[in-house]
């Protein structure tokens, strides 16, 4: 089990903001953390990750402490068994694919687990080429298989999929949820968009400002509560009154009206019914 | 050489009221600017060879007169000359650059006449000009050397030992004063100043400042 | 007929002085690049002095600093027996500080332009700082490494205030040829000079020029 107790104080566009979160994920479990941008989800990663420390906290990973202000304890990232996957992809511009997982192997670590990462993210064909000469969902494709190498303890993604186009997203959501089962990962995903959550987290954790303001399973945090239907969708069109509202769900476009008339195009919203019925085409 | 024409300058200005302004630097590059025209109207050399051929380009109004010669000087701790420089402790030498400085090319000539060049040429470095070649002997960085006798004067070489070296050892270093041509309308000025140079007023503050004249 | 000793001296004075500014430059600019110490500016400031510094200045410290006729350049010869004056490894010495700044300069800012999440990617996959240096950062900036290289190295055949201050002109030893081409020119032999100064230009140019093609690609097809 991983624990994580952390408050730093932090100067963005809008001013200042007192970070200041408790989390908690067992072993082999999938978290996400989901905000708006600027809400402290990537300073989160990084502090886990040893790149940035935090003013006061602790990290607790098993039985060993990686972070831990009271004791003066914080780890080098070289210390801890962490995969990390940017949004920037970071890759290294002067090797292959293959040598960028190649460099990751831990000292008499075995091989093969490159060969098998390159089969399960699709890479073979793409295994002499420079990062230069891959297109952006390639890229991305490396970056996670990269991460993967030593099989960390901890997998931590930043929004690995946000310049992804829709086909790609899916394809490498498939991918990361496979080698998570696969390796049994411990990971903690951050994400800004609802229908990934979805898809992905055992648990989501939500982000706001700074502070964790609500936390559960994604059913239970993006439903008003009942069985049924949710759907994700996002509002593209309003209509002069404010309340005949067209929301794009996957490829479809649907018109709802709503009571409340306070939403603006490019909300995120969460459609349920308590009942459905399902009609052949 | 420095402190003795700046005596010189001196007197002559008090004396014959016409300013005077000397402008310090080796005979080959003043050579090269002088051949380009530099305005200058007197070269008082440390050799005789650059002002002959500046005659011999006819940038002159005489030919090279004889105003003086230079004397060798070896600075060290010892009995006499050879006890001096074949000190066993001794690692450098320092003597003006033979190629480049008559006090050089006369340094050379005393050493092999002395019968030791070959015994200390590996020993020897070589100072650009004799007040390089002094530097060098006065920061220590090399123990002994041989530089002109106007050196004894200079305050920082003033408390080290030197030996006036056998003046049969070598060609004299004769040093020559030219007038200029270049800058026609200061030739009758410049004449007086060479005058004033040969004349006995000179001669012994050349003396007094380690020269010999005539 | 002319002494071809100079010229053969230089190369190798400048040769000696690149490799041993590589292996110092390189640490040194890492620290630089990645520092966020309060002494980064002072060293900064001392690592850019010998462009500032007039090199008689330079040299003429250097001559006082270690003439065995004061402690420390006695210390120096009695411990270490080493003389930096009038000797090779006194010219080396020198030179190294002298174009410190021509290598520690590219390599610094060709570091600093390297995205930090390069770095922290290899930090997190274990990587310690210098084999991330190595084998990450150095990979990545061959045209700054070039250019430090070359600027280093020509810096160093041109130098003369430094030489002419502690090198006592030794033939074989110390007599580079920016020393020789002023002795030729100092005893009017204009022709010796112009044979040194023609075949320096020729052969710095030449350096030059291949260092502006390499790093603009020009000559890519004989080694991709």
């Amino acid at each position: 089990m991983i624990t994580c107790k952390l408050k730093k104080e932090l100067w963005s566009t809008s001013g200042k903001m007192n970070l200041d979160v408790e989390i908690e994920i067992q072993n082999g479990k999938l978290l996400t953390i989901y905000g708006k941008s600027g809400a402290g989800k990537t300073t989160i990663l990084r502090v886990l990750a040893g790149l940035f420390t935090a003013d006061d906290g602790k990290i607790e990973v098993d039985d060993s402490c990686w972070y831990d202000s009271s004791r003066n304890i914080d780890l080098e990232p070289q210390e801890r068994q962490v995969g990390f996957v940017s949004q920037e992809y970071a890759l290294f511009p002067n090797m292959t694919v293959q040598g960028n997982l190649s460099f990751a192997l831990l000292k008499n670590q075995d091989k093969k687990v490159v060969e098998d990462l390159i089969e399960m993210m699709e890479l073979g064909d793409l295994r002499n080429r420079k990062p230069s000469d891959l297109s952006g969902g390639q890229k991305q494709r490396v970056a996670i298989a990269r991460a993967l190498v030593q099989k960390p303890r901890l997998l931590l993604m930043d929004e690995p999929f946000s310049a992804l186009d829709r086909e790609i997203r899916n394809r490498l959501q498939q991918h990361v949820l496979a080698v998570h089962k696969e390796f049994g990962l411990t990971t903690i995903h951050v994400s800004h968009e609802a229908g990934e959550v979805l898809k992905m987290a055992d648990e989501v954790l939500i982000l706001d400002a700074g502070k964790v303001v609500n936390r559960g399973t994604p059913e239970s945090i993006f439903s008003h509560g009942g069985s049924g239907f949710n759907i994700t969708g996002e509002v593209v069109q309003i209509d002069a009154s404010g309340k005949n509202l067209t929301v794009l769900v996957g490829t479809d476009l649907i018109k709802i009206s709503s009571e409340d008339s306070d939403y603006k195009v490019g909300d995120k919203v969460v459609l349920s019914t308590d009942k459905f019925e399902i009609v052949k085409k | 050489m420095q402190i003795a024409m700046d005596e010189i300058r001196a007197k002559f200005v008090e004396e014959s009221n016409i300013e005077c302004e000397i402008v310090y630097s080796s005979s080959g590059k003043l050579f090269a600017q002088i051949k380009e025209g530099a305005p200058y109207d007197v070269f008082v050399s440390a050799d005789m060879d650059y002002p002959k051929r500046l005659y011999e380009e006819g940038i002159t109004s005489n030919s090279p007169v004889h105003y003086g010669s230079g004397i060798l000087v070896l600075f060290g701790e010892g009995s006499d000359a050879f006890d001096i420089l074949t000190n066993s402790e001794v690692n450098h030498i320092a003597i003006a650059n033979p190629k480049t400085s008559p006090y050089g090319r006369a340094s050379k000539e005393f050493l092999q006449k002395f019968g030791v060049f070959d015994k200390l040429k590996s020993k020897l470095v070589y100072g650009e000009n004799i007040q390089q070649t002094t530097q060098f002997i006065e920061t220590g960085a090399a123990e002994i050397g041989i530089t002109s006798k106007s050196f004894i004067h200079v305050a920082s070489m003033k408390n080290r030992t030197w030996i006036e070296l056998d003046s049969s050892l070598y060609q004299p270093i004769k040093q020559g004063v030219v007038i200029l041509t270049n800058r026609s309308d200061n030739i009758e000025k410049a004449r007086q100043f060479q005058a004033f140079l040969l004349s006995e007023t000179s001669r012994e503050i050349l003396k007094r400042f380690g020269y010999q004249t005539k | 007929m002319i002494d071809w000793g100079p010229l053969y001296l230089t190369f190798e004075l400048a040769f000696v002085t690149t490799i041993c500014l590589l292996v110092i430059s390189i640490p040194l600019a890492f620290w630089l690049s990645e520092s966020k110490s309060r002494l980064k500016p002072v060293i900064e400031t001392l690592v850019s002095m010998p462009l500032v510094l007039p090199p008689t200045v330079l040299g003429f410290y250097l001559l006082v600093a270690f003439s065995p006729s004061n402690a420390f350049g006695e210390w120096l010869d009695n411990w270490i027996g080493l003389r930096l004056v009038f000797s090779f490894e006194g010219l080396v010495f020198a030179s190294i500080i002298y174009s410190l700044p021509f290598m520690v300069h590219p390599i610094q800012s060709g570091l600093a332009g390297i995205d930090v999440s390069l770095r922290e990617a290899s930090y997190v996959l274990g990587k310690s700082k210098s084999r991330t240096l190595f084998k990450v950062l150095l990979p990545n900036i061959r045209p700054s490494l070039l250019t430090g290289i070359v600027l280093a190295f020509a810096h160093t055949i041109g130098e003369f205030g430094v030489v002419l201050m502690i090198g006592g002109n030794i033939p074989g030893t110390t007599r580079v040829a920016s020393i020789a081409i002023y002795d030729e020119v100092e005893s009017l032999n204009y022709g010796v000079a112009n044979a040194y100064s023609l075949t320096l230009f020729a052969l710095t140019f030449g350096i030059l020029l291949f260092v502006y093609l390499v790093n603009g690609g020009y000559l890519n097809k004989f080694w991709k």
